[in-house]
């Protein structure tokens, strides 16, 4: 490296790095002398040896000369007697240096906390090598990259094919270091545009790796704009991606996901910065019933084929509103053939529908004022799923709903649109629908009192002081909360609805949301799971039967 | 409900008084409500008059597996759920970190 050269001149040479490296340079220590401290002041002495000239009154400052180690603690004489002193600074200044009793202790001035130890005096080639001495080859390499990364303050970060898991990944959190340097001026007074913010746009790209639930310190990466996790094993993303603020691209094309969190729906455009999130080979929840049925049980049902040609009229519109959509519905349409009739009634019914998010989203979105036209990207509330309710002890209530877990499960697909003029409109209701009663908002003592333990103890500690006489509903309980360990990286979960903390799950149900964030001209359903921590903290417009 | 059993209850109501004591192992009694203590399923099943237990008739229930500390706590949850039952956003009654899993065992034993 050049890093004795001159600060303007190596940035000639990384034109997007800043034209002062200062982390480059190898300091020199600045001075051979031993760093044992001679005794500083009186107070430092030995008891035997105190003296009393601290106390005495007036004080007098001691004077010293020269750096603090050159001295051997003798003191000066005063050079000279201020005959006149002003009245103010007679009195004592009320500045005091701490003593080794004073509550800073000694250990901790001895050692200031480093996050970065001996880098900046050690060759950061050395270091690497030092650090990945015991990793594994993957991760020794994505080490490398990010430690390599944050000495150039490079922005994308490709890190395909290293087979590194979830842990491993946990060296990307220092990535938050990251900054986006100005351009040199060179010898020249900086142009205009040279003035920007030092705000990077961080990408990295995780592709065909060995992930399955990824790792908490991705997400305190700030500035992550762009993030691919193609070609991986996530079953299901954790709540944390809220962090993820700046994420402006997602692409999880071919994992495992049948659900999406519902936290995503706060980051997506247009009420986050997410404007394209990719979710295509995945075995994401839909309708899988057969398009022949669907073609079979409706007679007239020639739109969906040609659906923008025929909708010009209101009145087919409002007959195929009325009466195609829920007969096909009823039949069990298949995706694509949902998404035809609602990309045709779309185009019409965007101005006439009420499309606000449900109330329960919206102490997490931004509202925004939305013109006569959707902006692009869109987001909708299409529709939900019944709800499935659980106990304490998280077995699902006998009567009410199973939630899906695959594709192939069977389950109610209730259609909810407003109609700003006609009011609300429902398609797709089951026959028997299920509400437990009472549904409390108040938790049960027992789960009440296992948060609460929770909070203070890991799962293994609970299980350990209970070792004995554990009752089988907190053995339930605990295993819920191991669970949540692994996926959500903590015992407890934040309660959608009511942003309580809780570990069992006492009411979960999807959503699906008409999104273009995908494909451009092209409205996918995205599954989105909301799960919240009591009975009563579903929704009363999806909780009512419909 | 069948009709045997309102009268049954009925027949039992003389008997059925406003509040209910219930006696921790080392001594405490706690009168409350009663419509407080049938949230707990324990409790309301062995006061029930129609069971013909002791407690029934006597409207006293002895817990010999659980403290005053705990009861009180205990008693302080059942008015909390009484009151709160209708109410949204309430906060989580306080407990203290060290009576956590003593009360997480009385209450699994409650069934609160």
């Amino acid at each position: 490296m050049e890093g004795n050269s001159s600060p303007r001149f190596s940035g000639a040479h990384f034109p997007s790095s800043p034209p002062f490296h200062p982390r480059l340079h190898n300091l020199e220590p600045t001075s051979s002398e031993p760093a044992t401290s001679p005794p500083l002041f009186s107070s430092d002495d030995p008891p035997d040896e105190a003296d009393i000239s601290n106390y005495e009154s007036p004080r007098r400052k001691r004077k010293y000369q020269g750096a603090w180690w050159t001295s051997d603690g003798t003191e000066l004489p005063a050079r000279r007697k201020r005959t006149k002193l002003s009245r103010a600074m007679c009195l004592d200044s009320g500045c005091w240096m701490g003593s080794n009793d004073s509550e800073y202790g000694d250990s901790e001035r001895a050692e200031p906390v480093d996050t970065m130890p001996s880098m900046e005096v050690e060759n950061l080639a050395e270091h690497i090598k030092r650090a990945t001495k015991d990793m594994s080859a993957g991760e020794a390499m994505l080490y490398q990259h990010v430690r390599e990364g944050i000495e150039r303050n490079e922005t994308a970060y490709v890190l395909t094919r290293l087979y590194i898991t979830d842990t491993e990944i946990r060296h990307l959190g220092a990535l938050d270091q990251v900054i986006k340097p100005p351009p040199d001026p060179g010898a020249d007074v900086p142009a205009e545009e040279q003035y920007r913010s030092m705000v990077p746009e961080i990408y990295i790209n995780l592709s065909n790796n060995k992930l399955f639930h990824l790792e908490p310190s991705l997400f305190t990466i700030q500035h992550l704009t762009r993030l691919v996790l193609r070609f991986g094993n996530i079953h299901e993303l954790p709540p944390q991606f809220l962090q993820l603020r700046n994420l402006t691209e997602l692409d999880l094309n071919f994992n495992k996901l049948t659900c999406l969190p519902a936290e995503i729906i706060p980051l997506l455009a247009p009420h986050g910065k997410l404007e394209r999130l990719q979710v295509t080979g995945n075995p994401l929840l839909h309708m899988t019933r057969s398009y022949d049925r669907l073609l079979a049980s409706c007679d007239d049902f020639h739109l969906s084929r040609s659906p923008n040609e025929n909708m010009t009229d209101q009145k087919t519109l409002e007959h195929f509103r009325s009466v195609a959509l829920p007969e096909a519905i009823a039949a069990g349409a298949d995706q694509h053939s949902i998404v035809a009739f609602w990309d045709a009634i779309k185009a019409f019914e965007v101005r006439t529908f009420n499309s606000d998010p449900p109330s329960y989203h919206r102490s997490h979105i931004n509202n925004i004022p939305l013109g006569s036209e959707l902006t692009r990207p869109e987001l909708i509330f299409i529709a939900s799923t019944s709800i499935s309710y659980y106990n304490q002890a998280g077995q699902r209530l006998p009567r009410s709903a199973k939630c899906p877990q695959t594709e192939d499960d069977d389950f109610d697909y209730i259609v909810r649109m407003t109609d700003k003029t006609a009011g609300p409109r429902t398609y797709g209701a089951p026959a028997t629908w299920f509400e437990p009663s009472p549904r409390t908002y108040v938790r049960s003592l027992s789960s009440m009192c296992f948060n609460r333990s929770l909070k203070y103890d890991s799962p293994a500690e609970v299980a350990a002081a209970l070792d004995g006489d554990m009752p089988v509903q907190v053995e339930a309980m605990l295993k819920a909360a191991n669970e949540n360990l692994e996926t959500q990286f903590q015992a407890l979960r934040k309660c959608y609805c009511c942003g309580r903390q809780y570990a069992v799950v006492a009411a979960e149900w999807v959503e699906f949301w008409a999104s273009n964030h995908d494909r451009e001209n092209h409205t996918d359903f995205l599954p989105v799971k909301v799960q919240v921590c009591s009975w009563g903290c579903v929704p009363d417009e999806l909780a009512a039967k419909p | 409900m069948a009709d045997a059993d309102a009268t049954a209850d009925a027949d039992a109501n003389a008997n059925l008084t406003e509040y209910v004591t219930l006696v921790s192992n080392d001594g405490f009694e706690f009168k409350i409500l009663r419509s407080a203590a049938y949230l707990a399923g324990a409790i309301k099943n062995s006061l029930k008059p129609t069971y013909g237990f002791k407690e029934g008739s006597e409207n006293r229930v002895d817990l010999p597996t659980i403290n005053g500390v705990v009861l009180e706590k205990v008693c302080e949850y059942l008015y909390y759920n009484q009151k709160h039952a209708e109410s949204k956003d309430v906060p989580d009654m306080e407990i203290p970190p060290e009576l956590c899993l003593e009360l997480l065992i009385a209450a699994d034993y409650l069934d609160v």
